[in-house]
């Protein structure tokens, strides 16, 4: 069968083809040819007018400019006193979720600047900021100094077909799948080469804790600034990302927990109204469905609706909150006296808890009492979705490589 | 006037302010028994309508999402009086509606479709051709959308014949013979997709001229296949001579008080049921000629909380009491499904193939 080759170029490819094109890259990790790609992405990204009315494109050129890259180079160099060498895995296959549009330029992005080969497999369904990803990679491996490196980025689409899933999977060395706990699973059954390994990123859960006293000391100014950043965390990708709050804490005394909530959402539907923000009908009538279930489900005790945009569930505690959720503008809501009562709800499921008004110290104590139970993000208040290295526990550029252990011989050091 | 009262009278004999009255008053006593009897239904209000109090009209009762009755089985009635349980034919969507019913309630239900049919067809049961497989009909304990209105409408005929094999395969020659043996006026009843089928199959080669045509279901995969519902008329007409062709509007939700389509392309509410357009934005409901989200709303279910139930389905009120047709009570139109919200986020991939 015939699949969309997407990236270098546009065409029909039989796996086997996409797979031969892929073959033999492999280039040094880091180096000054990769980097340069990148910088040119980024470049690209930044400069173009279609991609330009995308913010999520914007970040993802900002994340991807040199000096972030060369930071990301010299995290490594401690490597060689320890005698340890980095290299490349191999071939990395990348199933990225269909509508986290920018996400599979961060995935490929490690592997590539790892040295790796790399087919990233995108969903056929029509997405426009895909589009510009595809033609901005397709022109920088057009561009003469970066031709030799196209081998490093093979994007194809196809549906959910087997056969260039299974192709793809018996080749690579490192496969690597995001997306919901079942297309994990299914995606796991294609078998691996025995050393080649399985590196996945399956549904989460994320929420955001705030103290109560702190969000009622800030003037009007520093309110909007937060509703900003909040919105951006909790309706960017309509809150179906990993890492989009569905639940907001409230930290403090039961009343001043209920004026901070007041006093915040309000002017959170304020942002809402500037940002105009709109949730298609469908989903408002699935969010809808999703309110009444949950108000049967789980402990709801009061649903406040804002408008299409933004409905309320306050949850009597947090103890049986189900870690579903709808997206588009749904928030659970609980109070808690302290942090400590809040850690016994964290879940393995739990990867980011975005925060506002906690201090580092208070946050790292928090962590360290969950001590791997959940959370593996806590960041504040606007970086929820900010995609970093560190990711759901694991370090991915540390993982789109392997360590040689290079020991010199005893008489080199006389 | 209490239900059983309204169910006597002919289906669209109230002016619109009686019946905005008459159902204002059902709606509220349902809505109090059903809080008294359904401790979820209870639940909802308190959540959704802290404060509710009596209402008199028909569009500040309550209403329940459809979605939630995929979600949910809801009933104000124990166990030992579950006479059947309806679900949703299931095209879309993932989960399946389950209504719960008992005696009752489906009685009452089939009293209902029987008055809105005796309207199109006449008081006398016409020899029936069941546009679907017998064999579709066999599992009996839990009925379909599908298999509830066939065997809903086949209550109105008799002497049935089935018009396909279970493959969907129409016998021509049985359905000729039948025919032949029937030589008065008929009554033909089917999914409109399916009616749609037959007509492929049996183009130019039967006559249907004497038929009263029933159909239903939905338009989603004519629609698919860029049918119009003037091309499926004149298609109908021009293949079979059916011209006494009535599309109706229900759902699984509130089955027996449908939405049947008169001689001029409007769907009509009977006595006992009624719908109303909400604007999408505001949630109020919509001037005449807007397109909005339907609502449907029903004095039948008592056996469950879904009298009030906020559909997935796009129309527009046509009017109140002034149908050409001379029917009384509101008239409307249905455009569609509301579109399937594109989901965004990271835990769809793969996620349309598990549907698959």
């Amino acid at each position: 069968m015939k699949i969309r080759l997407r990236v270098p170029v546009e065409r029909e490819v039989e796996p086997s083809e996409a797979l031969s094109l892929a073959a033999g890259g492999g280039a040094q990790p880091f180096s000054g040819r990769l980097i340069d790609f990148c910088a040119a992405l980024s470049e690209a990204l930044l400069a173009d007018a279609e991609a330009r009315r995308y913010p999520e494109l914007q970040a993802l050129g900002f994340w991807l400019r040199r000096s972030q890259l060369l930071s990301l180079k010299e995290s490594f160099s401690g490597l060689a006193e320890q005698g340890l060498i980095a290299v490349p895995r191999g071939l990395v296959f990348h199933v990225p979720p269909s509508n986290v549009d920018a996400l599979f330029v961060y995935s490929w992005a490690f592997s590539f600047l790892a040295g790796n080969a790399s087919v990233v497999r995108l969903s056929p369904r029509p997405s426009r900021p895909t589009d510009i990803l595809c033609r901005l990679l397709g022109a920088q491996f057009r561009r003469d100094p970066f031709q030799a490196l196209s081998r490093g980025a093979l994007v194809v689409s196809y549906g959910h077909e087997d056969e260039p899933t299974a192709v793809f999977s018996a080749a690579c060395d490192l496969r690597v799948l995001w997306g919901g706990d079942e297309a994990v699973a299914r995606l796991r059954a294609f078998p691996l080469k025995p050393r080649a390994r399985d590196l996945t990123f399956p549904d989460r859960w994320s929420f955001c804790l705030l103290d109560a006293g702190r969000v009622l000391a800030l003037d009007d100014a520093a309110l909007a600034s937060l509703a900003g950043d909040f919105f951006n965390d909790a309706f960017w990708y309509d809150q179906r990302a990993c890492a989009s709050p569905r639940l907001v804490v409230w930290r403090g005394a039961p009343p001043e927990r209920d004026r901070a909530s007041a006093r915040f959402f309000s002017r959170l539907r304020e942002t809402i109204t500037e940002k105009g923000a709109r949730f298609e009908t469908g989903a408002v009538l699935g969010k809808l469905a999703f309110a009444y279930e949950s108000a049967l489900a789980a402990p709801v005790v009061a649903q406040k609706n804002f408008g299409n945009e933004l409905t309320l569930l306050r949850v009597r505690g947090l103890e049986g909150l189900p870690r579903e959720h709808c997206g588009a503008g749904l928030l659970f809501e609980a109070g808690v006296e302290s942090l400590e009562e809040a850690a016994g709800f964290v879940s393995e499921k739990d990867q980011t808890m975005t925060h506002f008004g906690l201090s580092a110290e208070e946050l790292r104590a928090f962590a360290g009492s969950l001590n791997g139970r959940g959370l593996d993000r806590l960041v504040p208040v606007g970086r929820a979705l900010a995609f970093d290295r560190y990711w759901d526990g694991c370090d991915l550029a540390r993982e789109m490589m392997r360590l040689v252990r290079v020991e010199g011989g005893r008489e080199e050091g006389r | 006037m209490d239900l059983d009262e309204i169910l006597r009278l002919p289906p669209y004999s109230l002016s619109a302010a009686d019946k905005r009255r008459i159902l204002g008053a059902g709606l509220a006593d349902l809505t109090r028994s059903h809080r008294r009897r359904c401790p979820q239904y209870a639940r909802l209000l308190d959540i959704f309508y802290p404060g509710l109090e009596d209402f008199r009209l028909p569009q500040e009762a309550p209403y329940l999402p459809v979605g939630l009755f995929k979600a949910r089985e809801l009933k104000s009635i124990p166990d030992s009086q579950v006479y059947k349980i309806l679900t949703s034919s299931g095209t879309s969507g993932s989960g399946l509606s389950r209504i719960v019913l008992d005696r009752e309630t489906a009685r009452r239900q089939a009293q209902a479709l029987g008055a809105i049919v005796a309207q199109a067809v006449g008081p006398a049961r016409l020899p029936m051709l069941v546009l679907d497989s017998a064999d579709f009909l066999k599992d009996r304990k839990n009925f379909n959308a599908r298999a509830a209105a066939i065997l809903g409408f086949s209550t109105f005929g008799l002497d049935h014949l089935y018009a396909f094999d279970s493959s969907l395969s129409a016998d021509l020659p049985a359905i000729e013979a039948w025919l032949r043996a029937h030589d008065g006026p008929i009554l033909v009843f089917g999914m409109t997709f399916l009616v749609w089928r037959l007509l492929e199959q049996t183009a130019g080669r039967l006559d249907l001229s004497r038929a009263v045509l029933i159909h239903g279901g939905g338009w989603k995969r004519l629609q698919e296949r860029a049918v119009t519902r003037l091309e499926f008329r004149k298609a109908l007409a021009d293949g079979w001579g059916a011209r006494r062709v009535y599309d109706y509007y229900g759902m699984v939700e509130q089955v027996g008080g449908v939405f049947l389509e008169c001689e001029h392309g409007w769907l009509h509410a009977p006595n006992f049921s009624d719908i109303l357009v909400r604007d999408p934005l505001t949630w109020k409901p919509a001037r005449a000629g807007e397109t909005g989200v339907i609502e449907a709303m029903s004095l039948l279910p008592e056996s469950y909380p879904g009298h009030c139930v906020l559909t997935e389905d796009l129309g527009a009120l046509g009017g109140e009491d002034g149908c050409s047709c001379g029917r009384r009570g509101t008239y409307f139109s249905v455009s569609g499904r509301v579109p399937q919200a594109q989901l965004r986020g990271c835990s769809d991939v793969y996620a349309e193939g598990a549907a698959a």
